[in-house]
Protein backbone atom coordinates (compact mmCIF):
# COMPACT_ATOMS: atom_id res chain seq x y z
CA UNK A 1 0.00 0.00 0.00
CA UNK A 2 2.90 2.28 0.78
CA UNK A 3 4.32 1.44 -2.60
CA UNK A 4 0.99 2.17 -4.26
CA UNK A 5 0.65 5.52 -2.48
CA UNK A 6 4.10 6.39 -3.67
CA UNK A 7 3.26 5.50 -7.26
CA UNK A 8 0.07 7.51 -7.10
CA UNK A 9 1.92 10.50 -5.74
CA UNK A 10 4.52 10.30 -8.48
CA UNK A 11 1.84 9.85 -11.10
CA UNK A 12 0.06 12.90 -9.73
CA UNK A 13 3.19 14.93 -10.20
CA UNK A 14 3.37 13.84 -13.84
CA UNK A 15 5.41 10.64 -13.78
CA UNK A 16 3.90 8.51 -16.55
CA UNK A 17 6.12 5.54 -15.78
CA UNK A 18 4.79 5.44 -12.23
CA UNK A 19 1.27 5.58 -13.58
CA UNK A 20 1.98 2.73 -15.96
CA UNK A 21 3.04 0.58 -13.02
CA UNK A 22 -0.44 1.17 -11.64
CA UNK A 23 -1.91 0.26 -15.03
CA UNK A 24 -0.07 -3.04 -15.06
CA UNK A 25 -1.31 -3.79 -11.59
CA UNK A 26 -4.94 -2.99 -12.28
CA UNK A 27 -5.50 -3.65 -15.96
CA UNK A 28 -6.99 -7.09 -15.46
CA UNK A 29 -9.31 -5.81 -12.73
CA UNK A 30 -10.55 -2.98 -14.94
CA UNK A 31 -10.77 -5.22 -17.97
CA UNK A 32 -12.87 -7.77 -16.10
CA UNK A 33 -15.40 -5.20 -15.00
CA UNK A 34 -15.67 -3.88 -18.57
CA UNK A 35 -15.98 -7.41 -19.86
CA UNK A 36 -18.86 -8.24 -17.54
CA UNK A 37 -20.53 -4.94 -18.33
CA UNK A 38 -20.09 -4.89 -22.10
CA UNK A 39 -19.94 -8.56 -22.93
CA UNK A 40 -17.34 -8.42 -25.68
CA UNK A 41 -13.62 -8.63 -25.25
CA UNK A 42 -12.68 -6.04 -27.84
CA UNK A 43 -15.15 -3.50 -26.46
CA UNK A 44 -13.99 -4.33 -22.93
CA UNK A 45 -10.34 -3.74 -23.77
CA UNK A 46 -11.16 -0.48 -25.51
CA UNK A 47 -13.19 0.72 -22.55
CA UNK A 48 -10.44 -0.33 -20.15
CA UNK A 49 -7.87 1.53 -22.21
CA UNK A 50 -10.02 4.63 -22.23
CA UNK A 51 -10.52 4.30 -18.48
CA UNK A 52 -6.78 4.45 -17.92
CA UNK A 53 -6.41 7.41 -20.24
CA UNK A 54 -9.15 9.23 -18.34
CA UNK A 55 -7.60 8.21 -15.05
CA UNK A 56 -4.23 9.58 -16.11
CA UNK A 57 -5.78 12.85 -17.20
CA UNK A 58 -7.59 13.37 -13.94
CA UNK A 59 -5.32 11.64 -11.48
CA UNK A 60 -4.58 14.92 -9.74
CA UNK A 61 -8.20 14.89 -8.61
CA UNK A 62 -7.78 11.58 -6.83
CA UNK A 63 -8.07 12.06 -3.09
CA UNK A 64 -9.56 8.80 -1.94
CA UNK A 65 -8.59 5.88 0.23
CA UNK A 66 -9.08 3.28 -2.45
CA UNK A 67 -7.37 3.81 -5.76
CA UNK A 68 -8.93 0.73 -7.32
CA UNK A 69 -12.41 1.93 -6.35
CA UNK A 70 -11.67 5.29 -7.96
CA UNK A 71 -10.35 3.57 -11.06
CA UNK A 72 -13.31 1.21 -11.30
CA UNK A 73 -15.65 4.12 -10.93
CA UNK A 74 -14.16 5.68 -14.05
CA UNK A 75 -14.49 2.35 -15.84
CA UNK A 76 -18.07 1.76 -14.63
CA UNK A 77 -19.10 5.22 -15.84
CA UNK A 78 -17.54 4.60 -19.22
CA UNK A 79 -19.29 1.27 -19.54
CA UNK A 80 -22.60 2.80 -18.57
CA UNK A 81 -22.15 5.54 -21.16
CA UNK A 82 -21.21 2.97 -23.75
CA UNK A 83 -24.30 0.89 -23.01
CA UNK A 84 -26.51 3.96 -23.25
CA UNK A 85 -24.85 4.96 -26.45
CA UNK A 86 -25.60 1.60 -27.89
CA UNK A 87 -29.21 2.45 -27.16
CA UNK A 88 -29.94 -1.00 -26.03
CA UNK A 89 -29.23 -2.44 -22.68
CA UNK A 90 -27.83 -5.93 -22.68
CA UNK A 91 -28.74 -5.72 -19.04
CA UNK A 92 -32.41 -5.06 -19.55
CA UNK A 93 -33.41 -8.47 -20.75
CA UNK A 94 -31.91 -11.85 -21.05
CA UNK A 95 -32.95 -12.12 -24.67
CA UNK A 96 -31.10 -9.06 -25.84
CA UNK A 97 -28.07 -10.16 -23.88
CA UNK A 98 -28.12 -13.49 -25.62
CA UNK A 99 -28.73 -11.82 -28.95
CA UNK A 100 -25.78 -9.54 -28.36
CA UNK A 101 -23.70 -12.68 -28.09
CA UNK A 102 -21.77 -13.66 -25.08
CA UNK A 103 -18.02 -13.62 -25.27
CA UNK A 104 -16.04 -16.58 -26.45
CA UNK A 105 -14.18 -18.31 -23.67
CA UNK A 106 -10.70 -16.87 -23.30
CA UNK A 107 -7.95 -18.78 -25.06
CA UNK A 108 -5.72 -18.92 -22.01
CA UNK A 109 -5.46 -22.19 -20.14
CA UNK A 110 -8.07 -22.31 -17.40
CA UNK A 111 -7.03 -21.73 -13.84
CA UNK A 112 -7.24 -24.83 -11.63
CA UNK A 113 -10.49 -23.87 -9.89
CA UNK A 114 -12.17 -23.01 -13.14
CA UNK A 115 -12.34 -26.61 -14.14
CA UNK A 116 -15.05 -26.82 -11.50
CA UNK A 117 -17.35 -24.79 -13.72
CA UNK A 118 -18.32 -26.58 -16.87
CA UNK A 119 -18.96 -24.55 -19.95
CA UNK A 120 -22.73 -24.91 -19.73
CA UNK A 121 -22.95 -23.68 -16.16
CA UNK A 122 -20.59 -20.85 -16.91
CA UNK A 123 -22.66 -19.88 -19.91
CA UNK A 124 -25.86 -19.77 -17.93
CA UNK A 125 -24.22 -17.78 -15.12
CA UNK A 126 -22.85 -15.28 -17.59
CA UNK A 127 -26.19 -14.99 -19.31
CA UNK A 128 -27.93 -14.46 -15.97
CA UNK A 129 -25.38 -11.84 -15.05
CA UNK A 130 -25.84 -10.12 -18.39
CA UNK A 131 -29.59 -10.17 -17.83
CA UNK A 132 -29.41 -8.22 -14.58
CA UNK A 133 -30.26 -4.53 -14.53
CA UNK A 134 -27.08 -2.57 -15.10
CA UNK A 135 -26.75 -1.24 -11.55
CA UNK A 136 -27.29 -4.62 -9.91
CA UNK A 137 -24.83 -6.18 -12.30
CA UNK A 138 -22.18 -3.57 -11.60
CA UNK A 139 -22.64 -4.06 -7.86
CA UNK A 140 -22.44 -7.84 -7.85
CA UNK A 141 -19.56 -7.95 -10.31
CA UNK A 142 -17.59 -5.52 -8.15
CA UNK A 143 -18.41 -7.61 -5.11
CA UNK A 144 -18.18 -11.23 -6.19
CA UNK A 145 -15.98 -11.10 -9.27
CA UNK A 146 -13.69 -8.20 -8.40
CA UNK A 147 -13.65 -8.70 -4.64
CA UNK A 148 -14.33 -5.14 -3.49
CA UNK A 149 -15.93 -4.48 -0.12
CA UNK A 150 -19.16 -2.54 0.22
CA UNK A 151 -17.43 0.73 1.07
CA UNK A 152 -15.33 0.51 -2.08
CA UNK A 153 -18.35 -0.41 -4.17
CA UNK A 154 -20.18 2.60 -2.78
CA UNK A 155 -17.28 4.78 -3.94
CA UNK A 156 -17.09 3.07 -7.33
CA UNK A 157 -20.82 3.44 -7.90
CA UNK A 158 -21.13 6.83 -6.27
CA UNK A 159 -23.92 5.71 -4.00
CA UNK A 160 -24.67 4.80 -0.39
CA UNK A 161 -23.80 1.65 1.51
CA UNK A 162 -27.50 0.85 1.89
CA UNK A 163 -28.04 1.01 -1.85
CA UNK A 164 -25.02 -1.20 -2.45
CA UNK A 165 -26.35 -3.71 0.04
CA UNK A 166 -29.78 -3.91 -1.54
CA UNK A 167 -28.47 -4.06 -5.11
CA UNK A 168 -26.19 -6.93 -4.24
CA UNK A 169 -28.96 -8.74 -2.36
CA UNK A 170 -31.33 -8.48 -5.34
CA UNK A 171 -28.67 -9.53 -7.83
CA UNK A 172 -27.61 -12.45 -5.69
CA UNK A 173 -31.18 -13.60 -5.30
CA UNK A 174 -31.45 -13.73 -9.07
CA UNK A 175 -28.18 -15.62 -9.43
CA UNK A 176 -29.36 -18.07 -6.82
CA UNK A 177 -32.54 -18.73 -8.79
CA UNK A 178 -30.53 -19.45 -11.91
CA UNK A 179 -28.30 -21.76 -9.96
CA UNK A 180 -31.24 -23.66 -8.46
CA UNK A 181 -32.85 -24.14 -11.85
CA UNK A 182 -29.92 -26.24 -13.00
CA UNK A 183 -28.80 -28.30 -10.03
CA UNK A 184 -27.42 -30.96 -12.34
CA UNK A 185 -24.81 -28.49 -13.62
CA UNK A 186 -23.47 -27.61 -10.21
CA UNK A 187 -20.16 -29.04 -9.09
CA UNK A 188 -20.69 -31.80 -6.58
CA UNK A 189 -19.47 -29.74 -3.66
CA UNK A 190 -22.48 -27.45 -4.17
CA UNK A 191 -24.92 -30.33 -4.08
CA UNK A 192 -24.43 -31.54 -0.54
CA UNK A 193 -27.84 -30.20 0.47
CA UNK A 194 -29.74 -32.33 -2.07
CA UNK B 1 -33.14 -6.86 17.18
CA UNK B 2 -35.63 -4.45 15.68
CA UNK B 3 -35.03 -5.86 12.19
CA UNK B 4 -36.17 -9.20 13.46
CA UNK B 5 -39.64 -7.92 14.23
CA UNK B 6 -39.86 -6.08 10.94
CA UNK B 7 -38.98 -9.01 8.81
CA UNK B 8 -39.05 -12.65 9.76
CA UNK B 9 -36.62 -13.74 7.05
CA UNK B 10 -34.11 -11.02 6.44
CA UNK B 11 -32.84 -11.97 3.02
CA UNK B 12 -31.05 -8.68 2.43
CA UNK B 13 -29.18 -9.04 5.70
CA UNK B 14 -28.37 -12.64 4.82
CA UNK B 15 -26.75 -11.46 1.60
CA UNK B 16 -24.69 -8.88 3.49
CA UNK B 17 -23.89 -11.56 6.05
CA UNK B 18 -22.45 -13.71 3.27
CA UNK B 19 -20.19 -10.80 2.39
CA UNK B 20 -19.20 -10.23 6.00
CA UNK B 21 -20.60 -6.73 5.75
CA UNK B 22 -23.01 -6.66 8.69
CA UNK B 23 -22.36 -4.64 11.79
CA UNK B 24 -21.88 -6.45 15.06
CA UNK B 25 -25.50 -6.20 16.23
CA UNK B 26 -27.07 -7.14 12.93
CA UNK B 27 -24.68 -10.03 12.54
CA UNK B 28 -25.64 -11.45 15.91
CA UNK B 29 -29.30 -11.01 15.12
CA UNK B 30 -28.92 -12.93 11.87
CA UNK B 31 -27.05 -15.70 13.61
CA UNK B 32 -29.77 -15.96 16.24
CA UNK B 33 -32.37 -16.17 13.52
CA UNK B 34 -30.41 -18.75 11.56
CA UNK B 35 -30.20 -21.00 14.57
CA UNK B 36 -33.94 -21.36 14.65
CA UNK B 37 -34.88 -21.07 10.98
CA UNK B 38 -34.22 -23.96 8.68
CA UNK B 39 -35.40 -22.07 5.59
CA UNK B 40 -32.96 -19.23 6.17
CA UNK B 41 -30.12 -21.64 6.80
CA UNK B 42 -30.77 -23.23 3.43
CA UNK B 43 -31.07 -19.82 1.83
CA UNK B 44 -27.78 -18.76 3.38
CA UNK B 45 -26.03 -21.76 1.94
CA UNK B 46 -27.47 -21.09 -1.47
CA UNK B 47 -26.43 -17.47 -1.37
CA UNK B 48 -22.93 -18.51 -0.39
CA UNK B 49 -22.89 -20.93 -3.31
CA UNK B 50 -24.03 -18.23 -5.69
CA UNK B 51 -21.26 -15.95 -4.50
CA UNK B 52 -18.69 -18.66 -4.79
CA UNK B 53 -19.81 -19.62 -8.30
CA UNK B 54 -19.52 -16.03 -9.48
CA UNK B 55 -16.06 -15.69 -8.01
CA UNK B 56 -15.03 -18.69 -10.08
CA UNK B 57 -16.00 -17.20 -13.40
CA UNK B 58 -12.92 -17.00 -15.59
CA UNK B 59 -10.99 -13.75 -15.39
CA UNK B 60 -10.22 -11.89 -18.53
CA UNK B 61 -6.62 -10.94 -19.12
CA UNK B 62 -6.29 -8.16 -21.69
CA UNK B 63 -4.64 -9.42 -24.83
CA UNK B 64 -2.52 -6.30 -25.03
CA UNK B 65 -0.87 -4.15 -22.45
CA UNK B 66 -2.94 -1.12 -21.56
CA UNK B 67 -0.01 1.02 -20.45
CA UNK B 68 -0.02 4.52 -21.86
CA UNK B 69 2.51 5.57 -24.45
CA UNK B 70 4.58 8.75 -24.31
CA UNK B 71 2.01 10.51 -26.50
CA UNK B 72 -0.21 10.71 -23.43
CA UNK B 73 2.46 12.26 -21.23
CA UNK B 74 1.31 15.81 -21.88
CA UNK B 75 -2.39 15.06 -21.60
CA UNK B 76 -3.39 16.35 -18.23
CA UNK B 77 -6.42 18.26 -17.26
CA UNK B 78 -8.02 19.58 -14.13
CA UNK B 79 -11.37 17.91 -14.43
CA UNK B 80 -13.27 16.03 -17.08
CA UNK B 81 -15.66 18.35 -18.86
CA UNK B 82 -19.28 17.38 -19.42
CA UNK B 83 -19.64 16.83 -23.13
CA UNK B 84 -23.25 17.04 -24.10
CA UNK B 85 -24.66 19.61 -21.78
CA UNK B 86 -24.83 22.39 -24.32
CA UNK B 87 -26.88 20.31 -26.67
CA UNK B 88 -29.47 19.01 -24.26
CA UNK B 89 -31.31 22.29 -24.13
CA UNK B 90 -31.21 22.97 -27.87
CA UNK B 91 -34.74 21.69 -28.60
CA UNK B 92 -36.26 23.86 -25.89
CA UNK B 93 -34.31 26.90 -27.06
CA UNK B 94 -35.23 26.31 -30.70
CA UNK B 95 -38.87 25.83 -29.80
CA UNK B 96 -39.01 29.04 -27.79
CA UNK B 97 -37.35 30.91 -30.66
CA UNK B 98 -39.95 29.47 -33.02
CA UNK B 99 -42.79 30.50 -30.73
CA UNK B 100 -41.31 33.98 -30.41
CA UNK B 101 -41.01 34.28 -34.17
CA UNK B 102 -44.56 33.10 -34.73
CA UNK B 103 -45.68 35.63 -32.17
CA UNK B 104 -43.86 38.44 -33.96
CA UNK B 105 -45.27 37.16 -37.23
CA UNK B 106 -48.80 37.17 -35.83
CA UNK B 107 -48.43 40.78 -34.71
CA UNK B 108 -46.89 41.75 -38.02
CA UNK B 109 -49.52 40.13 -40.19
CA UNK B 110 -52.30 41.76 -38.20
CA UNK B 111 -52.38 44.24 -41.11
CA UNK B 112 -51.04 41.65 -43.50
CA UNK B 113 -51.80 42.05 -47.21
CA UNK B 114 -52.45 39.54 -49.95
CA UNK B 115 -49.04 40.52 -51.24
CA UNK B 116 -47.48 38.92 -48.20
CA UNK B 117 -49.45 35.76 -48.71
CA UNK B 118 -48.30 35.51 -52.29
CA UNK B 119 -44.74 35.40 -51.19
CA UNK B 120 -45.24 32.68 -48.67
CA UNK B 121 -44.78 29.90 -51.16
CA UNK B 122 -41.68 31.44 -52.63
CA UNK B 123 -40.40 32.02 -49.16
CA UNK B 124 -40.84 28.44 -48.11
CA UNK B 125 -39.21 27.16 -51.27
CA UNK B 126 -36.24 29.27 -50.52
CA UNK B 127 -36.26 28.22 -46.94
CA UNK B 128 -36.28 24.56 -47.72
CA UNK B 129 -33.34 25.19 -50.03
CA UNK B 130 -31.63 27.32 -47.50
CA UNK B 131 -32.15 24.61 -44.94
CA UNK B 132 -30.28 22.19 -47.13
CA UNK B 133 -27.37 24.50 -47.67
CA UNK B 134 -26.43 26.03 -44.34
CA UNK B 135 -27.83 23.25 -42.27
CA UNK B 136 -25.38 23.71 -39.43
CA UNK B 137 -26.81 27.12 -38.93
CA UNK B 138 -30.25 25.88 -39.75
CA UNK B 139 -29.93 23.42 -36.96
CA UNK B 140 -28.76 25.74 -34.29
CA UNK B 141 -28.11 29.27 -35.33
CA UNK B 142 -31.44 30.89 -34.44
CA UNK B 143 -30.98 30.31 -30.76
CA UNK B 144 -27.88 32.46 -30.77
CA UNK B 145 -29.80 35.16 -32.56
CA UNK B 146 -31.92 35.76 -29.51
CA UNK B 147 -30.27 33.87 -26.68
CA UNK B 148 -26.99 35.08 -25.33
CA UNK B 149 -26.30 31.89 -23.53
CA UNK B 150 -26.08 29.98 -26.78
CA UNK B 151 -22.93 28.14 -27.54
CA UNK B 152 -20.26 30.24 -29.19
CA UNK B 153 -19.36 27.72 -31.89
CA UNK B 154 -22.95 27.61 -32.94
CA UNK B 155 -23.19 31.34 -32.76
CA UNK B 156 -20.39 31.64 -35.27
CA UNK B 157 -22.58 30.03 -37.90
CA UNK B 158 -25.40 32.41 -37.19
CA UNK B 159 -24.66 35.51 -39.19
CA UNK B 160 -23.56 33.62 -42.26
CA UNK B 161 -26.66 31.45 -42.12
CA UNK B 162 -29.05 34.32 -41.91
CA UNK B 163 -27.17 35.88 -44.76
CA UNK B 164 -27.38 32.73 -46.82
CA UNK B 165 -30.98 32.30 -45.95
CA UNK B 166 -32.04 35.71 -47.12
CA UNK B 167 -29.84 35.55 -50.19
CA UNK B 168 -31.26 32.23 -51.22
CA UNK B 169 -34.70 33.51 -50.38
CA UNK B 170 -34.21 36.49 -52.58
CA UNK B 171 -32.76 34.42 -55.35
CA UNK B 172 -35.58 31.94 -55.28
CA UNK B 173 -38.18 34.65 -55.10
CA UNK B 174 -36.51 36.23 -58.10
CA UNK B 175 -36.57 32.92 -59.88
CA UNK B 176 -40.26 32.58 -59.20
CA UNK B 177 -40.93 35.94 -60.79
CA UNK B 178 -38.57 35.75 -63.72
CA UNK B 179 -39.07 32.17 -64.76
CA UNK B 180 -42.79 31.44 -65.06
CA UNK B 181 -42.36 27.94 -66.59
CA UNK B 182 -40.64 26.67 -63.49
CA UNK B 183 -42.97 28.45 -61.16
CA UNK B 184 -45.63 25.78 -61.12
CA UNK B 185 -42.98 23.21 -60.49
CA UNK B 186 -41.51 25.28 -57.71
CA UNK B 187 -44.76 26.08 -56.02
CA UNK B 188 -45.76 22.47 -55.88
CA UNK B 189 -42.38 21.45 -54.61
CA UNK B 190 -42.46 23.38 -51.37
CA UNK B 191 -45.68 21.74 -50.30
CA UNK B 192 -44.17 18.35 -50.68
CA UNK B 193 -40.99 19.51 -49.08
CA UNK B 194 -42.80 21.24 -46.28
CA UNK B 195 -44.94 18.25 -45.49
CA UNK B 196 -41.90 16.08 -45.62
CA UNK B 197 -40.26 18.36 -43.14
CA UNK B 198 -43.13 17.98 -40.75
CA UNK B 199 -42.95 14.23 -40.81
CA UNK B 200 -39.48 13.61 -39.40
CA UNK B 201 -40.95 14.27 -36.00
CA UNK B 202 -42.89 11.04 -36.26
CA UNK B 203 -40.90 8.84 -38.58
CA UNK B 204 -37.50 10.25 -37.78
CA UNK B 205 -36.65 6.93 -36.20
CA UNK B 206 -36.62 5.37 -39.61
CA UNK B 207 -35.47 8.38 -41.57
CA UNK B 208 -32.41 9.27 -39.58
CA UNK B 209 -29.62 6.75 -39.61
CA UNK B 210 -26.42 6.54 -37.62
CA UNK B 211 -25.25 9.94 -38.65
CA UNK B 212 -27.37 11.78 -36.13
CA UNK B 213 -25.57 10.76 -32.94
CA UNK B 214 -22.44 12.26 -34.40
CA UNK B 215 -24.29 15.48 -34.76
CA UNK B 216 -24.83 15.47 -31.05
CA UNK B 217 -21.11 15.43 -30.52
CA UNK B 218 -20.02 17.72 -33.32
CA UNK B 219 -22.42 20.43 -34.39
CA UNK B 220 -20.17 21.46 -37.28
CA UNK B 221 -20.77 18.53 -39.68
CA UNK B 222 -24.53 18.97 -39.46
CA UNK B 223 -25.08 19.99 -43.07
CA UNK B 224 -24.79 16.48 -44.39
CA UNK B 225 -26.95 15.21 -41.58
CA UNK B 226 -29.77 17.60 -42.22
CA UNK B 227 -29.55 17.03 -45.93
CA UNK B 228 -30.14 13.35 -45.47
CA UNK B 229 -32.47 13.91 -42.61
CA UNK B 230 -35.15 16.10 -44.09
CA UNK B 231 -36.41 12.89 -45.55
CA UNK B 232 -35.73 11.20 -48.85
CA UNK B 233 -38.90 12.45 -50.41
CA UNK B 234 -37.91 16.01 -49.65
CA UNK B 235 -34.54 15.55 -51.23
CA UNK B 236 -36.03 13.86 -54.26
CA UNK B 237 -38.61 16.55 -54.77
CA UNK B 238 -36.12 19.35 -54.64
CA UNK B 239 -33.75 17.37 -56.79
CA UNK B 240 -36.36 17.48 -59.56
CA UNK B 241 -36.30 21.25 -59.34
CA UNK B 242 -33.26 22.89 -60.96
CA UNK B 243 -30.58 22.59 -58.31
CA UNK B 244 -29.05 26.03 -58.62
CA UNK B 245 -31.45 28.91 -58.39
CA UNK B 246 -30.46 31.60 -60.88
CA UNK B 247 -28.63 33.75 -58.39
CA UNK B 248 -27.71 36.26 -61.06
CA UNK B 249 -31.29 37.40 -61.37
CA UNK B 250 -31.20 40.55 -59.25
CA UNK B 251 -31.44 39.21 -55.74
CA UNK B 252 -31.45 42.72 -54.23
CA UNK B 253 -34.55 43.65 -56.13
CA UNK B 254 -36.35 40.52 -55.08
CA UNK B 255 -35.20 41.02 -51.55
CA UNK B 256 -36.62 44.47 -51.53
CA UNK B 257 -40.04 43.39 -52.75
CA UNK B 258 -40.42 40.44 -50.43
CA UNK B 259 -39.28 42.65 -47.54
CA UNK B 260 -38.71 41.62 -43.94
CA UNK B 261 -41.62 39.26 -43.78
CA UNK B 262 -40.17 36.49 -45.89
CA UNK B 263 -36.99 36.73 -43.89
CA UNK B 264 -39.17 36.20 -40.87
CA UNK B 265 -40.73 33.19 -42.54
CA UNK B 266 -37.33 31.79 -43.31
CA UNK B 267 -36.27 32.27 -39.74
CA UNK B 268 -39.43 30.54 -38.58
CA UNK B 269 -38.80 27.56 -40.78
CA UNK B 270 -35.18 27.44 -39.76
CA UNK B 271 -36.26 27.52 -36.15
CA UNK B 272 -38.76 24.74 -36.79
CA UNK B 273 -36.07 22.69 -38.48
CA UNK B 274 -33.70 23.46 -35.65
CA UNK B 275 -36.29 22.17 -33.23
CA UNK B 276 -36.84 18.93 -35.12
CA UNK B 277 -33.16 18.34 -35.77
CA UNK B 278 -32.00 19.11 -32.27
CA UNK B 279 -34.81 17.06 -30.80
CA UNK B 280 -33.76 14.19 -32.99
CA UNK B 281 -30.11 14.68 -32.16
CA UNK B 282 -30.81 14.65 -28.46
CA UNK B 283 -33.30 11.83 -28.28
CA UNK B 284 -32.45 9.55 -31.16
CA UNK B 285 -29.26 8.19 -29.63
CA UNK B 286 -31.43 6.97 -26.78
CA UNK B 287 -34.04 5.43 -29.03
CA UNK B 288 -32.24 4.06 -32.04
CA UNK B 289 -29.54 1.51 -31.50
CA UNK B 290 -26.13 2.71 -32.48
CA UNK B 291 -23.62 0.29 -33.85
CA UNK B 292 -20.15 1.16 -32.81
CA UNK B 293 -17.20 0.59 -35.03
Amino acid sequence: VVKEDDRIERAQSGDLAAFNELVVEYQSLVCNLCMRMLGQQQAAEDAAQESFINAWRSIRNYRGDSFRAWLLRIAANLCRDELRRRGRRPSSSLDTALEAGMPDPPDEEPLPEESALNAELRGSLEAALAGLPEEQRTAIVLCDVEGLDYAEIAVAMNTSLGTVKSRIARARRRMREVMLRQPELLPTRFRQGD
Amino acid sequence: MTWFRRSAHPEEDLSAYVDGELGERARRAVETHLASCEACSTLLRELQDAKSLLSELPKLEPRRSLTLGPEHAAERRAAPAPRRMSFTFAPAVALSVLVALLFVDAIDSGGGSSHDQAFNTAGSTAASRAAEEPAAGGGLAPESATKDEANSTLGAADSSTTQDGSDAGGAAAGAAELAPPTQSLESSAPNAAASAEQSPAEDSGAAIPESTPEAAEAPAPMPSVTGGESDDSATDTTAAVPQEPPRTSQPEDANGSSGGLSTLRILEIIAALAFVVSLAAVFLPRIVGREER
